[in-house]
């Protein structure tokens, strides 16, 4: 009888908890430190040479951090600070050393019409303020809308800029139309303009800076340390959350093909595959709400080196996730319940960083 | 014993996901939709408004049917701190909530950001969400309302 009352009670617990929660295992195998206190949302930050950090507060603050000091940088453009909407990805240039250029992509509201969309802008740091800036890339028509302005930016070897724009909450008319914006993956030289041999150079129409189309809400973006391919992840509606490997001129399908369902519940598509259209790697559901992402390629954590980290928003943990032959064979939750993960890198000293909104940024220090 | 009890836990699984509670909650919203709209067709366009706003702002973390996530989210369905506090309520959604809050008898000390929305869908999605899943307003929020509440 005993037994009985305990096997409902778990029952009736885990029937509570069906629909909310993946099935991912808890990690404890490894502590934090926090490193950055008091930060809100730290959509993205970085290294710079001497080891400081630059973070981005999604109200549109850039904060440079050294030794245990905060200094606002000035001159960071205006954002449109709207729903998912703000100061969003940072990243330095592969020569900075050199050249000394920044990378910012952000929602704004620069150009025609009432609302913003995202923009890319490049930028020297000279004083604790930015010089020097020139916008390299605005998506129209601005919208009030408030979902879905991506983004995340990487440079490959060759030297060539990607970066991420989501649908910006018009799924039916943009991500699978390339003369629109939004929806896709985006690739320019590190001046801005359009390299040659974008794949959609010559159509009619086009928006030539378009290399990848087909995608919802993307990010997350890195390369892949051995193969040095990109790897994105993006949010699917309720379920298919997404990782794919960026190609030219490919179509992701959404939102022909999803594995997802609209928030109501209602069904989006019956299409989950289709020929002409890829495949994601990997998927979510239920919705994980991925943001952040970085490989482990230093030797600091015990059976860790490879792994793919995400950072889950809506769980609240860091999805550790094993890589086997192109495809993930285990996850599990790292930093479970400390807060909606934003952003993750590895820093200069091989430890993984990551940004925790309403908390700060914490390095994983060890693996027990 | 044994299989009965597998049959019961996916039986329950399969409740506990299961759409005729959505239903319900729909046509609860089409009633109290009804009930406040026959006395006031701004109140209704408002509302039809307010309803846009609220599945591109809100309804993420407060779910379509307005019963938010237990621990992280409070609910906004039948809430009373949302028909007891309304001028907190406008100041949460116009530039932001941080510190516990006590919904229904539970407590939340989560963070909600500044959404950045104009007074004017400030109201509208007021005027929703007081009006929706089984919740009833009968004084409609104004834009003018909004405006004067400050930070």
């Amino acid at each position: 009888m005993k037994l009985i009352r305990h096997s409902v009670f778990i029952i009736g617990f885990l029937s509570v908890f069906a629909c909310a929660q993946d099935k991912n295992p808890t990690n404890k195998q490894h502590s934090f430190e926090l490193i950055v206190s008091d930060l809100s949302n730290p959509w993205a930050f970085l290294f710079l040479p001497d080891g400081s950090m630059l973070i981005n507060e999604k109200r549109g603050a850039i904060i440079h951090f050294k030794n245990e000091i905060k200094t606002l940088i000035t001159g960071v453009p205006e954002v449109y600070n709207r729903g998912q909407g703000g100061l969003l990805d940072i990243k330095l240039h592969p020569d900075y050393a050199n050249n000394g250029w920044i990378y910012l992509t952000y929602a704004s509201s620069e150009g025609e019409g009432k609302g913003g969309h995202t923009a890319l802008m490049r930028a020297k740091l000279e004083n604790n303020t930015l010089i020097e800036k020139q916008v390299l890339y605005k998506a129209t028509p601005n919208t009030t809308k408030g979902q879905h302005f991506g983004s995340r930016i990487v440079f490959d070897d060759k030297g060539y800029l990607y970066f991420t724009i989501g649908e910006r909450g018009n799924r039916d008319e943009n991500p699978q139309d390339i003369t629109r914006d939004g929806g896709k993956v985006y690739r320019l030289n590190d001046d801005g303009s359009v390299p040659d041999d974008n794949p959609f150079v010559g159509r009619d129409n086009a928006k030539t800076a378009i290399y990848s189309y087909g995608h919802r809400n993307p990010q997350g973006m890195v390369i892949h340390p051995d193969t040095r391919e990109i790897w994105t992840h993006e949010h699917g509606p309720k379920g298919g959350d997404e990782i794919n490997i960026i190609k030219s001129g490919k179509n992701y399908g959404w939102p022909i093909i999803t594995y997802g369902i609209n928030y109501i519940g209602t069904k989006i598509t019956d299409e989950t595959a289709r020929s002409g259209m890829e495949q994601p790697l990997h998927y979510w559901t239920p919705s994980i709400a991925p943001s952040g992402m970085e490989f482990i390629s230093s030797n600091k954590y015990k059976g860790w080196k490879g792994n793919l980290l995400v950072g889950s928003l809506k769980f609240q943990y860091l999805d550790n996730c094993y890589i086997k032959d192109g495809k993930v064979v285990k996850e599990e939750r790292l930093l479970d319940g400390l807060g909606r993960v934003r952003s993750v890198n590895q820093g200069p000293d091989g430890y993984i960083y990551v940004g925790i909104e309403n908390l700060g940024i914490v390095k994983i220090t060890k693996t027990k | 014993m044994k299989l009965n009890l597998v049959t019961l836990f996916v039986f329950l699984v399969f409740v506990s996901c299961n759409s005729s509670e959505k239903k319900k909650d729909i046509s609860e919203v089409i009633l109290s939709a009804e009930n406040n709209s026959l006395q006031n067709p701004k109140l209704t366009e408002s509302m039809k408004r307010g309803k846009s706003i609220y599945a591109d702002f809100c309804m993420s973390c407060h779910l379509p049917n307005g019963k938010g996530v237990p621990k992280a989210f409070p609910p906004l369905a039948k809430s009373d701190y949302l028909m007891a506090n309304r001028e907190e309520s406008i100041k949460s959604i116009k530039y932001g909530q941080s510190g516990e809050i006590t919904v229904n008898g539970v407590k939340y000390n989560g963070v909600m950001a500044a959404l950045g929305l104009e007074d004017e869908e400030v109201a509208d999605v007021m005027n929703y969400i007081m009006n929706s899943w089984g919740n009833s307003n009968d004084k409609l929020i104004s834009v003018e309302e909004i405006s004067k509440i400050k930070e």
